[in-house]
């Protein structure tokens, strides 16, 4: 037998746990404290039959209340209210508990769970809102049980069952919960956006280039968007995000854009994409190089094909992007020379001898561009993100000194060589290839693959693409794309997920609502007739695996005679309309039935299994033959028109 | 919440319901009475049931699927004579606690409540009601003293047979028991000297209790006949039921 409320009191911590794992991370010190010792306290007290007055707890929380109440502000809103609530909940986890305070522990447990999502909303939220689903179901079936079963006792066998009916209520529930959350409507714009403040900005992509200021550059493994579109070469993937047209002695950064520069994106393949990017501070919208046109958000364009949201990106978004790529930008007029060919003043003199004694002779742009690469090739530079030069003096030590550098080294060394050598040039922040995720057709540009190319101008084509950081000697190895191990296929699976966690739950709205039924209906007719039977086939099959294993588990538990003579019964049930009663035999059974063929069996039965051995096989064989007889004349009966009258 | 409500919707259907009187029931008096409950369902057990019936309530906390369970409760009928029991109400708050579900269940139960006893004594019969003892008869009877020891006739109950004797003989052989009993007595409603014939009735009822308890054979005479004296179980209840149907034909 076991203790209803020990059963609860688990569910209770379970649910509790639950509830505030995904909020944890974001709690100050005193109510993550608090709680651990109200687990650890209120698990010990129940544990040992310790009652602990409930005022005690009461006044503890009221001081609290009293506490975070002085905190909130217009500005600070989220964080004492949520440390509120855990602190409601320790209390509640600490004292005694009636029927009233385990539905409270439930209640503060999904409180604390949604209230989470007002700092992240992240996939482990869905596992913990299933995983309390089930507790809080299954906490309220054993609490009915308890407030109204006649004891407070319960067998191993009545438990399992009220569990198996708690857990069922949850499982059946949850397709419902699936189709509500599809066909429910809903605003256009999450509401609780306002409250979620950006994550941190790691190192990655950045408004502002400067070589120098670091000794090494980790790249950071987070997503930075994800590109739905269709796969294309490696060498066109790259996402253009803003660009940096002036140098200011140390750093490149971005001055406003000369005027008359508009023009237009010449040849190039046309590439649509919907992006989705993780919610940073930076409003610069990348799509593939070079981005023609961006919808689906408020933004504007600059004459240099950089798209700046109106508003900053802080919460989730997604938009539209229509892209050229492999192509050149042809401004209608030639670009304002002097701003591109502008160079500090203060510029070391080895660099300006670079570009006297190697670039300057070229006959025309993209000769001085040819010199300028084999420049590169001769000096074997080597691409690398550690043990890079530092100082001011750092493009000298790159180019002529330790010969060791990342992106903006090459990037920021080639523009500044080619300005000195007459060729309008500029900086092109954004991102370098990408993950293609077969599950979801997808991109997948993390932050480590931040990267700067240069922009120059030729007169007669426009602003052409010049990667210097191809020049360097293991460039393909440092920057190509990683193997394509098991690992690296749970981690795109894995990310799927997540991309349809922030597609479908994140950037819900009512259009796509109508775009899901859409896609639904879509597919269905899509479907051949052999894919729908391959399809149908999957779900048979897993539906009869799942079956089988179920009645793999029942008859396991039954022996073969009681397997026989349950079918026996059944037969016989069936046939008479009688059931075998609670202290009534086989021999009693065959003697209220005046049917030889249960006389057999009861003979041919009871003489092996009251002789306290099991059936032979051919006993087996000729019971089974019995019961199919009462089966076929059950069927006679049934025929037999005379009966029927 | 639909699915808790379509469970304790499940959760009060399939299943039957049987009252059984386990006491003989007295009009005014407490009886127990046995309420079954038979889960007919494969899969889903019954949870919580409470079960109204007859001014009481039972409680069946779980019911195996195909399996059944028995409660008791007391139960009391004014009025002596037939009493049928159509329907009970069968609720529970399975499984969430948020509503109690409820339905009326069909229910098979009649029973047979004998009229209140009170307590009479015999009209003229006095001096042989009042005696100990009775008259020892003749005849062969099977809880007297044993009264001789014969041979085994082929069918005498086992438990009449000497063992002991047996064993020193060829022959089994068995004990012949006295018959006790006293002088029969046939009860007359009409006679009884109560002031109504309910009365009579509860005062008649009370005489055959009592007088069959003391092995003394009752008999009855009715307005259409008379029941021949007996001292068996089956006689006295048949005698307790004419009187509980006494002029409810």
């Amino acid at each position: 037998m076991v203790s209803i409320k020990s059963v609860l009191d688990l569910l209770a911590f379970a649910t509790a746990v639950v509830g505030s794992i995904p909020l944890f991370p974001y709690l100050e010190n005193a109510p993550r404290l608090l709680f651990t010792l109200a687990l650890v306290t209120g698990g010990v007290a129940d544990w040992k039959g310790i009652r602990i007055r409930g005022w005690i707890p009461t006044v503890g929380s009221l001081l609290f209340f009293i506490y975070y109440a002085g905190q909130f502000s217009r500005e600070n809103l989220v964080l004492p209210a949520v440390s509120l609530i855990v602190v409601l909940l320790s209390a509640r986890l600490v004292s005694e508990k009636s029927p009233r305070n385990y539905l409270q522990i439930c209640a503060l447990s999904l409180f604390a769970l949604t209230s989470s999502t007002l700092f992240t909303l992240s996939p482990l939220f869905l596992v913990s809102l299933f995983m309390m689903f089930a507790l809080i179901t299954v906490s309220l079936v054993m609490l009915t049980y308890y407030v109204n079963a006649t004891t407070p006792l319960i067998t191993l066998t009545g438990l399992e069952k009220t569990l198996a009916v708690g857990l069922t209520m949850a499982v059946v529930s949850l397709p419902l919960m699936v189709f509500l959350f599809f066909l429910l409507p809903r605003t256009q714009f999450p509401l609780w956006q306002f409250l979620n403040v950006g994550g941190p900005r790691e190192s990655g992509f950045s408004e502002r280039v400067e070589p120098g200021s670091a000794a090494a550059v980790a790249g950071a493994k987070r997503v930075a968007f994800r590109a739905e579109c269709c796969r294309i070469p490696v060498e066109w993937l790259y996402w253009r995000g803003i660009v940096l047209n002036s140098f200011q002695g140390i750093a490149w950064v971005r001055n406003e854009v000369p005027p008359g520069e508009e023009g237009g994106v010449v040849r190039g393949a046309v590439i649509r994409q919907v992006i989705y990017p993780e919610p940073g501070r930076s409003a610069f919208m990348p799509a593939l190089n070079v981005p023609r046109a961006i919808t689906g958000i408020r933004c504007s364009r600059d004459s240099d094909y950089v798209f700046r949201a109106a508003r900053g990106v802080s919460g989730r978004v997604r938009y539209d992007a229509v892209s050229i790529v492999n192509s050149t930008i042809a401004p209608r007029k030639e670009p304002d020379r002097a701003f591109y060919l502008k160079v500090p003043q203060r510029l070391s003199s080895d660099i300006a001898g670079i570009a006297r004694s190697s670039i300057v002779q070229g006959r025309s742009d993209e000769e001085k561009i040819s010199l300028l690469e084999s420049y590169f090739r001769s000096r074997k530079l080597v691409y690398a993100t550690s043990g890079l030069p530092v100082g001011e003096q750092s493009l000298d030590d790159f180019l002529l000194g330790q010969g060791r550098g990342n992106c903006e080294f090459f990037a920021s060394s080639a523009a500044l060589l080619l300005r000195l050598a007459g060729v309008p040039s500029r900086l092109v922040g954004g991102y370098l290839g990408g993950e293609f995720n077969d599950l979801g057709g997808y991109y997948v540009v993390t932050e480590e693959m931040a990267h700067v190319w240069v922009e120059a101008y030729i007169a007669g084509k426009g602003w052409v693409l010049v990667d210097p950081s191809r020049w360097a000697v293991n460039f393909p190895a440092a920057r190509g794309g990683t193997a394509d191990s098991y690992l690296q296929r749970i981690r795109l699976a894995l990310d799927a997920f997540g991309y349809y966690w922030n597609r479908t739950v994140i950037n819900y709205d009512l259009e796509r609502q109508l775009g899901v039924f859409r896609d639904a209906n879509l597919r269905m007719k899509r479907l051949t007739p052999a894919g729908g039977f391959r399809l149908l086939l999957r779900f048979c099959g897993a539906a009869v695996l799942v079956m089988s294993l179920l009645l793999l588990k029942k008859v396991g538990r039954r022996s073969r005679e009681e397997r026989i003579l349950g079918k026996f019964l059944r037969a016989v049930g069936k046939k008479y309309r009688v059931q075998l009663q609670p202290g009534m035999g086989l021999y009693d059974l065959a003697g209220t039935l005046d049917d030889p063929a249960v006389k057999r069996f009861v003979a041919l039965y009871g003489g092996a299994i009251y002789r306290d051995r099991k059936l032979e096989p051919g006993e087996l064989r000729e019971l089974r033959k019995v019961i199919s007889g009462i089966a076929a004349s059950r069927t006679e009966v049934v025929r037999d028109p005379l009966i029927n009258h | 919440m639909s699915v808790s409500g379509i469970l304790g919707w499940l959760n009060i259907r399939g299943g039957d319901l049987f009252l059984e009187m386990t006491d003989e029931a007295y009009a005014g008096s407490d009886a127990l009475m046995t309420v079954r409950f038979v889960n007919r369902r494969r899969y889903l057990p019954s949870f919580l049931l409470k079960i109204r019936v007859a001014g009481g309530e039972v409680d069946f906390d779980m019911v195996d699927c195909r399996g059944e369970a028995r409660r008791s409760l007391l139960c009391r009928f004014p009025e002596r004579g037939e009493h049928r029991i159509a329907r009970a109400v069968m609720s529970s708050p399975f499984p969430v606690n948020f509503f109690v579900r409820s339905r009326t269940v069909p229910v098979a139960g009649s029973f047979l409540v004998f009229p209140a006893p009170v307590r009479a004594e015999l009209t003229g019969d006095r001096d042989q009601w009042g005696k100990e003892g009775g008259m020892t008869q003749t005849g062969k009877g099977y809880e007297g003293d044993v009264a001789k020891i014969t041979d085994y006739s082929g069918t005498d109950p086992l438990r009449l047979v000497h063992w002991r004797l047996s064993a020193k003989h060829d022959e089994l052989k068995v004990k012949e028991l006295s018959s006790h009993s006293q002088t029969p007595v046939i009860l007359d409603i009409d006679t009884l000297g109560g002031y109504s014939v309910e009365e009579n009735l509860s005062r008649a009822t009370y005489l055959v209790n009592t007088l069959i308890r003391s092995n003394r054979p009752v008999g009855l005479k009715l307005p259409g006949g008379e029941i021949l004296p007996a001292v068996s179980c089956g006689h006295r209840l048949r005698l307790l039921s004419e009187l509980a149907l006494h002029g409810k034909h």
